[in-house]
C-alpha cells in the first residue's frame, strides 16, 4: 500500500465522515452557542447570597408593594406581596420588569444641554451646578406675563407639598399637575362637596365604568382583581377593550358622547336632566334606549355602586364638565364611596393660559398616562425653557433643553401616596435597593436650590412619618408576613420610620358611614348644564376628517414613563397587544376605505399625519379609529428615534378635555 | 492495492470515532479539585445520621440556602472531632480564620435561570436524588469539571457525552431541555417565564 496525497485525502474524508458520528460537531455547536452568551463584556450578575427585600412600586400611582429577590444585593426579580391586601401578590407587567429600568438604553447619566445651532441640534454635557446657573439666568430674565411652572404628575406626595412651597418662591412660580391622573371622578366629587372621597371597591356590588381600563391597568391590580368576583361590571366604551371583553356587560358608545348616557341615567335616577329620555340618549350616543333603562335600573337596585370615569391612560381624561356629571351619578345612587382619604390638590396644566410658561420644570414621576407633548406644548411661551428632571432622555426629556438626571426606580428613597382605588388614605416608602448613579439629583432638591430654599427629601419624609406617628392613627402593614401593627403601638417615630424603610405601608382605618347625602338640586342642575355644554361643543365633526380617532395605551408606558425593552419584546413577540402606531378599524370602515388588515395607511388629523399599520377588528365601532400610543419606540428605548410623528403627537388638544377624541382621516399609504 | 482507498477512508473514520468518543470528552473538560475533601457518606451514614436538608436548608422564607455556609460546619467542627487530615485542614484553613470554603458547585445554573428548590421539594415532592443522583452517598468529592468552551459544569450537560443514560432512574443532565421534558411529563407549566424571570 502506497502512502501518498490520495491516501491522505481519503483518510481525511473518512475522518470528516466519522466526525459526524461523534459528539464533536454537535457538542461544539451547543457549547459555542452558550459561549456567545458569556462573553466577558456581557454584564454579569454578581454571585452572592440570595435574599429578599421589600419596597413599593413607584412607576404608576397604584403603589403596589414589591418583593425583590436579590442576589448579592442586586435585585434580579420583582414580585408582588401576597400577604397584603394592597397587592394580593400581583404586580402588573411594567412593575414586574421595573428593576430593568436603571439600565434602560435611554438612561440619562449626566446633565446635558440641547441647543439648536444653525438649525442643527447640538448637545453639550454640563455639571448640575452649571445647569442650575443656566436656569437661574433664565429665571432672572423671565419676560412679563410668563411664569415658572413645576409640573408634578404625581400629586398627593410630600414632594408635591414641597413643590407648592417652592413654586411660591420662584419668579411667578406656579405648581401644576398632570392633565390626567387616576382618581379623576373622586377628585371631582371632592371639589363638588368639599369632602375627600375614597372608594371601597371590595364593598361594591356594581361598577359602571366609563372608558376606564378597570381590569387592564387601573388602580392597584391585586386589589381590583381580589374584589372582581363581588361586583358586576358594566363597561361603557367605544371599543371591545380587554376590560370590556371581561366585563359582565359591554355598552358600546360613540366616542365623546358618554356624557349623553350619563345624562340619561341621571334623568331616570333623579329626574334632574329632563329631556334626556332613553330615546334621546340613543340618538346621540348610539346606546339602545332599553340599555339606558337597564343600567339605570341596575344602579337604582345596587346596594353599593360606583361610577368610575377615569378614562384610558392613552385616551385622555374626561373634561371637568363631564366629570361633574359622573360625580353626581355617584351621589345619586347608594354608593361605595366613603368620606375618607386625604384632600387632593390638583391643578391641571390646562388651567394655565396658552403660551404662558417661560420655564417648565418637569418632575420625574409619571402619572401613568400617555399625555401627548402637544397638550403641554400649547402652554409654553415661544422660546420657553423646558427642564426635564428625569432618569431618562426620552419622555418629556425628548423636548427638553436641559436634562438633569434623577435617580431611577429603586435607586433612591421615594414615597408613595394614596393609590387612586385605595379605600382609605395610605402612605408608603419605597426604600432604595441599589445605589444611585453618581450625578443623579433628586428633582425636589434641585428645584429647592433654584428657589434658594435647600431641602433634603429624606428629611422631609422623616418629618412626615413623625407627623403620622404623632396622630397615633391608622395601622402599618409589613410586607414581610403581612403583620398589621396599629401606629399607636410604635413607641417612637424612629420605630415607625424603620418599619416603613424595611417595606411596609401605613393605611388609615376604614371609616364608618357613607359619603355625603343625596346631591342637591343645585349641584345636579350645574352638572347637567355643564355636561350639555360640553356635548354641544364636541358635536361638530370636520367633513374632511370624518373618522373619530380615540387612543389607548398601556399604563406607565408612554408620556413621561419608560418601560423595560425586554418586557415589551416579550409582549410584542407573543402578540398579546397591538404594537404602538397601529390603528384598529371596524370591517365596515375597512371596506369603505379599501384598507386591508396588515396594510399601511396614513392617519391625518388637524395636527399632522403619521404612518400606521391597519388592524381590522370588529370590536371597534364603525367610523372609529382606535390607535395605540404606548408603549412607543421611545419609551422602550429600542429604535432610533422616529423622525416623523407618532399617533400621540397628532392627537389634538381639545379645550379642557386634553385629547379624548380627534377628527381624523385614514387613507392608503 | 485494490481496496487501499477504502482502508484509508475507514481508518480515518475509525480514528475519528475514537477521538470523538474517547479523547474529546477528556479534552473538553478541565478538572479542578474541590478545596476540601468531604464525605457525604460519613455525614449521612448511621454514625452522624444527618439528612440532606439538615445542611442544605430551605429557609423559612422558602428560599434555598444552597451549599451550607461555614458556620454550619463550624457548629460541629469548631474543635477537632475526628482528628482526620481533612478535618484539620477545615479547621486550620477555614474555621479558625473564619473564611468561607470556596466550593465549586456542580449543579450551578447560569444567571438567567430561576430555580426554586421549594417548589420542587415541597410541591413536586421530588427527592434530591432525582436531580443530584447519588451525590449524597459519595465518600469523596469528585473534581469539578468545567467545560472549557461554555464554562458550564459537566453536570449541566450530564455525565455521558452522548446524553444517553440507561436505567439510572433519574435524569442525567440539567440542561433546559431536561427541565422542559420533566415539566411536560408532569404536566406543569413550561412557559419561558416559569424559569427566566
Ligand atoms: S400597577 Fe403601577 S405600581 Fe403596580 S406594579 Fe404596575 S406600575 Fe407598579
Amino acid at each position: 500500500m502506497n502512502f501518498g496525497r490520495r491516501t491522505l485525502l481519503q483518510f481525511a474524508g473518512g475522518s470528516a465522515a466519522g466526525a459526524l458520528f461523534t459528539p464533536i460537531p454537535w457538542r461544539l455547536l451547543w457549547d459555542s452557542a452558550v459561549w456567545t452568551q458569556n462573553w466577558s463584556w456581557i454584564p454579569k450578575l454578581p454571585r452572592g447570597e440570595v435574599t429578599e427585600k421589600f419596597s413599593t412600586c413607584t412607576l404608576c400611582p397604584a403603589a403596589c408593594p414589591v418583593k425583590a429577590r436579590c442576589v448579592g444585593n442586586q435585585p434580579v426579580s420583582l414580585t408582588g406581596v401576597a400577604a397584603t391586601a394592597e397587592s394580593n401578590g400581583a404586580l402588573c407587567p411594567v412593575g414586574l420588569a421595573g428593576h430593568h429600568l436603571p439600565y434602560h438604553p435611554k438612561r440619562a447619566v449626566l446633565p446635558f444641554r440641547r441647543r439648536s445651532v444653525n438649525g442643527k441640534v447640538a448637545v453639550s454635557p454640563l455639571s448640575a451646578d452649571e445647569a442650575a446657573a443656566a436656569i437661574a439666568e433664565r429665571l432672572n430674565a423671565l419676560p412679563a406675563g410668563q411664569s415658572t411652572v413645576i409640573l408634578d404628575e404625581r400629586p398627593g406626595r410630600v414632594t408635591s407639598r414641597i413643590y407648592q412651597t417652592l413654586a411660591a418662591k420662584l419668579p411667578r412660580g406656579e405648581y401644576v399637575t398632570s392633565p390626567q391622573t387616576e382618581g379623576g371622578t373622586l377628585a371631582k366629587l371632592e371639589s363638588l362637596t368639599g369632602t375627600p372621597a375614597a372608594m371601597n371597591m371590595a364593598g361594591a356590588d356594581l361598577v359602571v365604568s366609563f372608558g376606564t381600563p378597570l381590569l387592564d391597568g387601573w388602580g392597584t391590580p391585586g386589589r381590583v382583581f381580589a374584589a372582581r368576583d363581588r361586583f358586576r361590571l358594566i363597561q361603557v366604551e367605544p371599543l371591545l377593550s380587554r376590560t370590556a371583553a371581561a366585563a359582565d356587560l359591554w355598552i358600546p358608545v360613540y366616542p365623546g358622547t358618554e356624557a349623553a348616557l350619563a345624562l340619561g341615567l341621571l334623568n331616570l335616577l333623579t329626574g334632574a336632566a329632563s329631556g334626556w329620555t332613553p330615546e334621546k340618549v340613543q340618538s346621540v350616543s348610539g346606546v339602545p334606549a332599553e340599555s339606558v333603562a337597564r343600567i339605570a335600573a341596575e344602579l337604582k337596585a345596587a346596594k353599593a355602586a360606583l361610577v368610575i370615569a377615569d378614562g384610558d391612560p392613552g385616551g385622555g381624561a374626561f373634561s371637568p364638565d363631564e366629570q361633574s356629571l359622573f360625580a353626581a351619578l355617584n351621589l345619586a345612587v347608594d354608593s361605595a364611596v366613603h368620606p375618607c382619604g386625604v384632600p387632593r390638590v390638583t391643578r391641571p396644566i390646562e388651567a394655565l393660559p396658552d403660551a404662558s410658561i417661560g420655564v417648565l420644570l418637569c418632575d420625574a414621576a409619571s402619572s401613568g398616562a400617555g399625555t401627548p407633548w402637544r397638550v403641554i406644548a400649547r402652554k409654553l411661551a415661544p422660546a420657553a425653557m423646558v427642564v426635564s428632571l428625569s432618569p431618562f432622555l426620552e419622555g418629556y426629556g425628548r423636548h427638553a433643553e436641559l436634562i438633569v438626571p434623577a435617580p431611577a426606580y429603586l435607586e433612591s428613597l421615594q414615597e408613595v401616596p394614596t393609590a387612586p382605588d385605595a379605600p382609605a388614605a395610605g402612605f408608603a416608602l419605597a426604600p432604595p435597593l441599589i445605589p444611585a448613579r453618581p450625578g443623579a439629583t433628586e428633582p425636589a432638591e434641585f428645584i429647592a436650590r433654584l428657589a434658594g430654599e435647600p431641602v433634603t427629601l429624606s428629611v422631609e419624609l422623616k418629618k412626615h412619618v413623625e407627623a403620622l406617628h404623632a396622630t397615633g392613627k391608622g395601622e402599618v402593614v409589613r410586607y414581610a408576613g403581612g403583620e398589621v401593627t396599629p401606629v399607636k403601638d410604635f413607641k417612637t417615630s424612629d420605630e415607625l420610620w424603620n418599619a416603613l424603610n424595611q417595606g411596609a405601608c401605613w393605611r388609615q382605618g376604614l371609616p364608618a358611614g357613607m359619603y355625603a347625602s343625596k346631591p342637591s338640586a343645585r349641584l345636579l342642575q350645574a352638572a347637567v348644564q355643564s355636561a350639555e355644554r360640553r356635548l354641544a361643543a364636541g358635536g361638530q365633526t370636520d367633513p374632511a376628517r370624518p373618522l373619530m380617532l380615540i387612543t389607548t395605551a398601556w399604563r406607565a408606558t408612554a408620556g413621561n414613563a419608560q418601560v423595560s425593552p425586554l418586557l415589551t419584546k416579550l409582549y410584542q413577540e407573543s402578540e398579546l397587544r397591538e404594537p404602538g402606531n397601529s390603528a384598529a378599524i371596524h370591517p365596515d370602515t375597512s371596506q369603505k376605505l379599501n384598507l386591508k388588515h396588515g396594510g399601511q395607511a396614513i392617519l391625518t388629523t388637524a395636527c399632522g399625519s403619521c404612518p400606521v399599520a391597519i388592524v381590522v377588528d370588529a370590536g371597534v365601532m364603525p367610523g372609529v379609529v382606535s390607535a395605540v400610543i404606548g408603549p412607543t419606540v421611545d419609551s422602550i428605548g429600542a429604535a432610533p428615534r422616529n423622525g416623523g410623528s407618532t399617533i400621540g403627537d397628532i392627537c389634538a388638544p381639545d379645550g379642557d378635555a386634553p385629547w379624548r377624541v380627534t377628527s381624523a382621516q385614514l387613507r392608503r399609504a | 492495492m485494490k481496496h487501499s482507498g477504502k482502508i484509508s477512508f475507514f481508518a480515518g473514520f475509525a480514528v475519528m470515532l475514537a477521538v470523538g468518543w474517547a479523547g474529546f470528552p477528556r479534552l473538553l473538560y478541565r478538572g479542578t479539585p474541590q478545596p476540601l475533601s468531604f464525605s457525604h457518606k460519613v455525614h449521612t451514614g448511621e454514625k452522624a445520621g444527618m439528612k440532606c436538608e439538615d445542611c442544605h436548608v430551605l429557609r423559612a422564607s422558602g428560599s434555598f440556602g444552597g451549599v451550607p455556609a461555614l458556620e454550619s460546619c463550624a457548629g460541629c467542627h469548631a474543635a477537632p472531632m475526628t482528628g482526620t487530615a481533612p478535618e484539620k485542614r477545615l479547621i486550620d484553613n477555614y474555621v479558625t480564620p473564619n473564611r468561607e470554603i470556596p466550593w465549586l458547585i456542580y449543579s450551578r445554573q447560569p444567571d438567567n435561570v430561576y430555580f426554586s428548590h421549594a417548589n420542587h421539594i415541597r410541591l413536586a415532592k421530588l427527592a434530591c436524588k432525582q436531580c443530584h443522583g447519588d451525590h449524597g452517598d459519595t465518600d469523596t468529592l469528585r473534581p469539578y469539571q468545567e467545560d472549557r468552551v461554555s464554562g458550564y459544569s459537566k453536570d449541566i450537560w450530564g455525565s455521558s457525552i452522548s446524553r444517553i443514560s440507561f436505567g439510572r432512574g433519574r435524569r442525567d443532565g440539567m440542561r433546559m431541555d431536561d427541565c422542559v421534558s420533566c415539566h411536560r411529563e408532569h404536566k406543569v407549566s413550561d412557559s419561558c417565564l416559569a424559569c427566566h424571570k
